[in-house]
């Protein structure tokens, strides 16, 4: 059975989406490209640390920017996937629906893994500060 | 005879039913399962957004126009991540105007993106001037 195809100003405002999602995407993907690159630098100067800051220093390489990059890189994969099945449903013929669900799909996913990282960065923070306020 | 009368208004309330719905093409089952698990996905990122915004006015006092900045894109983001989650919503819960939902959701998903694209611009130029305010003048002249 063929499938609804979207008429011009629905494309539209599905190109436009897609554009910007691919275009979030890129960004996603170069603040998780810096973030690999702080994790580099950091492990690279680890030695050169002062001894007392150091734990506190490899904390932050490990557990803040290491995290954010890899996390940063999924969801550039996920928005630039989303960004193309949109653009596909613009540009392909008999599959608008299929092609629309898959990008929902993806974009769900990103926003699945912004939420779980933004709550457990609070569940973190919380403990963090429970420990540090505790005698 | 009434079989048949019967047969035929049944027929024409049904026709009836598909004219009312006519130009807008109604999601499935399977794909109203795809769209109100976005819906609900997209509207946890918004109480998430709003929830971090409440968190900057903690630091209102210690950088007011860092923190108001930053209060002002969470919020407004968390705006339009909620208005797509309501419009995928309807699409799962009305009928009959599926597509112009479905339309309105991605335009309020593509508005978020570029809030976002936008702050991430503007907070990289910050960052940059920053840096170069430290270089040039010391620490002393960051705001």
């Amino acid at each position: 059975m063929a499938e609804y195809e979207f008429d011009t100003r629905e494309n539209d405002v599905i190109a436009d989406t897609g554009k910007r999602a691919r275009s979030w995407g890129v960004v996603s993907g170069v603040v998780g490209a810096l973030m690999a690159l702080l994790t580099l630098v950091g492990v690279a100067f680890l030695d050169k640390v002062p001894a007392e800051v150091r734990g506190l220093f490899s904390a932050a390489v490990f557990a803040i920017f290491l995290p954010l990059a890899v996390v940063h890189v999924a969801m550039a994969f996920l928005y630039l996937q989303a960004g193309a099945s949109l653009q596909e449903v613009v540009d392909s013929k008999g599959r608008d629906v299929s092609l629309l669900m898959s990008a929902l799909d993806k974009l769900t996913s990103a926003f699945r893994i912004e939420v779980l990282v933004t709550v457990a960065a609070f569940v973190l923070g919380l403990v963090a500060g429970i420990g540090k306020v505790a005698p | 005879m009434s079989e048949e009368v019967a047969r035929k208004k049944k027929k024409r309330k049904k026709e009836r039913a598909e004219a009312e719905l006519e130009g807008e093409y109604e999601f499935n089952q399977d794909e109203n399962r795809v769209v109100h698990g976005a819906a609900s996905w997209v509207k946890a990122l918004a109480f998430t957004l709003f929830a971090q915004a409440v968190l900057k006015v903690l630091d209102i006092a210690k950088s007011p126009v860092l923190a108001g900045a930053t209060i002002i894109v969470y919020a407004v983001l968390g705006g339009a991540f909620l208005k797509a989650g309501q419009s995928l919503s309807e699409v799962v819960d009305t009928q009959g105007s599926d597509v112009s939902h479905m339309m309105h959701a991605l335009q309020e998903l593509g508005r978020a993106f570029q809030i976002r694209i936008i702050a991430m611009v503007l907070a990289a130029a910050a960052l940059a001037v920053a840096i170069v305010l430290v270089v040039v003048s010391g620490p002393a002249s960051l705001p």
